[in-house]
């Protein structure tokens, strides 16, 4: 449903020195830079599939998804959407396709959200009977059929954003970009957002792209992840797979039945306390080693934790694995 | 049908806020007709004339009023949104909806072209009433119309030029500067500030073949009987003439800007 193959696109961003004659200077010579946001990414999105991308605030995300949806032309390589281009913005491509912006408002700020979903209906040509169920069912999944004639301007966050999906998906696009859907939300309007894309998703199966800050969006929506880095994806596969892909170690702790000086093993030793051990042992010498410690020492109680996924996934944004 | 949907919808945000709506109306009308009316008071007085050009003191007021009103009515929208959307990023979403942006933007202008036009009718009411309308000039429905469907042309000529000048924010920042120019040049030999009849004889000549006088003059001219049928013709002709020429520079201008385009602020 969505291919992409080598896609880069690069930026010329104009650089002035700060104060006031730097201002003044940029009045007669410009200086640039090329910025590339990406750099040659490849990947394919199937029916169905919901794939997070994760990096860090200006890996690339944005671009990515903005080039996926036409918005910004890319400078090379080739993009496949339900058979289209996106960047030639047909209007049989756009009407597939929704994307949801969490951090710029898409409907009309003075008007009520009926309104605009009327303007919807016209531009998508819904039919009448169809749109009207859509609409009570979508407001009222979400909460807010009492909220749809009040301005959009005085909604709160919450309820912008619902309108804001329910507008996205009211002509029931096959393939949704969401760009942050849930920034700035409390945990209940977060979650009432994830369900409402997990139901849709099961409902349409759209390809969708997401992306978000929030590691609670990417657990419980996304199967497969997709990490970005400087514009070059360094991840590509399924959520659970991060941590056996990336960590080199597990963490055994180790609750002993008496006091004991630090024993000598030959893997390093993260927190000694009297009648506590947290040590780093290698994957794969994971089962000989315990083995041999519950030989050795007077455990009383014994866990082995993986590095947490959060953990890992920041430590790919800052390059360090 | 999605245009007539943006048409309604447009108006009813401008209904959303009636004050300023008024206000703005009143206050421009009464600074622009009363700044001439002084003027031209004063130089009638001084000249010990009764007419200028071919127009009274009396229909020259008329002339103001109808000007000051097509004035605000061809330029419709406030100046300066593309080129804001562009460069705050909101033309990301227009670029997502299966509809042409040019389009979607000339009917929100037409919507607020046709609240000023509705102005305008309450102005003349309000003049012919208070002040009564000059001897000179008889109103005439087919007159009524022709003036109508001019001003029609004329909001799509000038949408036409402007939209041109605020795309070209994808490359500058900021091109206030440039839809102030354009308010400017547009007021001066469009006959805003002063009737063309006015103008010497080579200069009218020279600005019969330019776009600006069809902008505001002429549909003042065609409702105070001061064009032939012939001469709306042509200023017909000339008026598609020239909106053909800078659609097309729209659209190139449009397709290069797109490349350009990043959607900063999303």
């Amino acid at each position: 449903m969505i291919e992409v193959r080598n896609l880069k696109k690069s930026f010329r961003v104009h650089v002035k020195k700060p104060g006031l004659l730097g201002s003044m200077r940029s009045l007669f010579v410009r200086n640039w830079v090329e910025k590339h946001a990406l750099k040659g990414v490849s990947f394919n999105v199937e029916p169905g599939e919901i794939v997070g991308l994760l990096g860090a605030n200006g890996a690339g995300k944005t671009t990515l998804v903005k080039t996926l949806a036409g918005i910004v032309y890319p400078s090379d390589g080739d993009v496949k959407i339900l058979g289209h281009v996106p960047w030639e913005r047909k209007n049989e491509f756009r009407r597939q396709i929704a994307l949801i912006m969490g951090q710029k408002a898409q409907l009309w700020w003075d008007l009520p959200a009926e309104d605009c979903f009327l303007l919807l209906r016209e531009i998508y040509s819904i039919p009448r009977q169809k749109f009207h169920d859509k609409l009570n069912f979508l407001s009222e999944t979400l909460g807010i059929t009492e909220q749809l004639n009040i301005q959009i301007r005085r909604l709160s966050l919450g309820e912008r954003m619902k309108m804001e999906l329910i507008a996205a998906l009211l002509h029931e696009p096959r393939v949704v970009f969401l760009d942050e859907p849930t920034i700035g939300l409390d945990f209940t309007a977060q979650k009432a957002i994830r369900d409402f894309i997990l139901q849709y998703r099961s409902q349409h199966q759209p390809a969708m792209i997401l992306t978000s800050h929030y590691m609670e969006d990417i657990k419980a929506l996304c199967k497969r992840i997709i990490i970005i880095r400087e514009g070059e994806f360094i991840y590509d596969g399924p959520l659970q797979n991060i941590v056996n892909t990336y960590t080199k170690h597990k963490i055994v702790s180790l609750h002993l039945e008496k006091e004991i000086s630090p024993p000598n093993i030959p893997h390093e030793i993260v927190a000694a306390e009297p009648q506590f051990l947290k040590i780093k042992i290698p994957r794969d010498q994971v089962a000989p080693s315990v083995n041999s410690l519950l030989q050795s020492l007077p455990v009383a109680d014994l866990t082995i934790e993986e590095q947490a996924i959060e953990d890992v996934i920041e430590a790919l944004f800052r390059g360090e694995m | 049908m999605w245009t007539l949907q943006v048409f309604t919808l447009e108006m009813r945000k401008i209904f959303s806020y009636r004050i300023d709506f008024w206000t703005q109306f009143i206050a421009y009308i009464v600074v622009w007709v009363g700044i001439s009316y002084f003027l031209w008071s004063s130089i009638f007085a001084q000249k010990g004339i009764d007419s200028i050009g071919d127009y009274s003191f009396h229909a020259l007021m008329l002339y103001y009023l109808i000007t000051a009103s097509v004035a605000k009515i061809i330029r419709g929208q406030d100046i300066g949104q593309i080129s804001r959307e562009i460069y705050q990023g909101e033309l990301s979403r227009y670029l997502v909806y299966p509809i042409p942006f040019f389009l979607y933007k000339f009917v929100c202008h037409l919507a607020h072209s046709f609240m000023y036009f509705i102005q305008l009718i309450f102005a003349i009411v309000f003049f012919a009433c208070v002040f009564g309308l000059p001897v000179e000039i008889t109103i005439t429905y087919d007159r009524v119309l022709m003036c109508f469907l001019f001003l029609l042309l004329s909001c799509y000529l000038h949408f036409s030029i402007a939209a041109v000048i605020e795309i070209v924010s994808f490359w500058a920042d900021n091109v206030w500067s440039l839809l102030v120019m354009l308010r400017f040049i547009s007021g001066l030999l469009g006959g805003a500030l002063l009737p063309l009849v006015l103008f010497p004889e080579w200069a009218q000549k020279i600005l019969y073949t330019l776009p600006f006088p069809y902008l505001i003059s002429f549909s003042s001219e065609i409702f105070l009987n001061k064009v032939t049928y012939a001469q709306t013709y042509k200023a017909t002709f000339i008026v598609f003439a020239w909106s053909v020429f800078f659609n097309i520079i729209f659209a190139v201008v449009w397709k290069k800007g797109l490349r350009q385009y990043s959607g900063v602020g999303i």
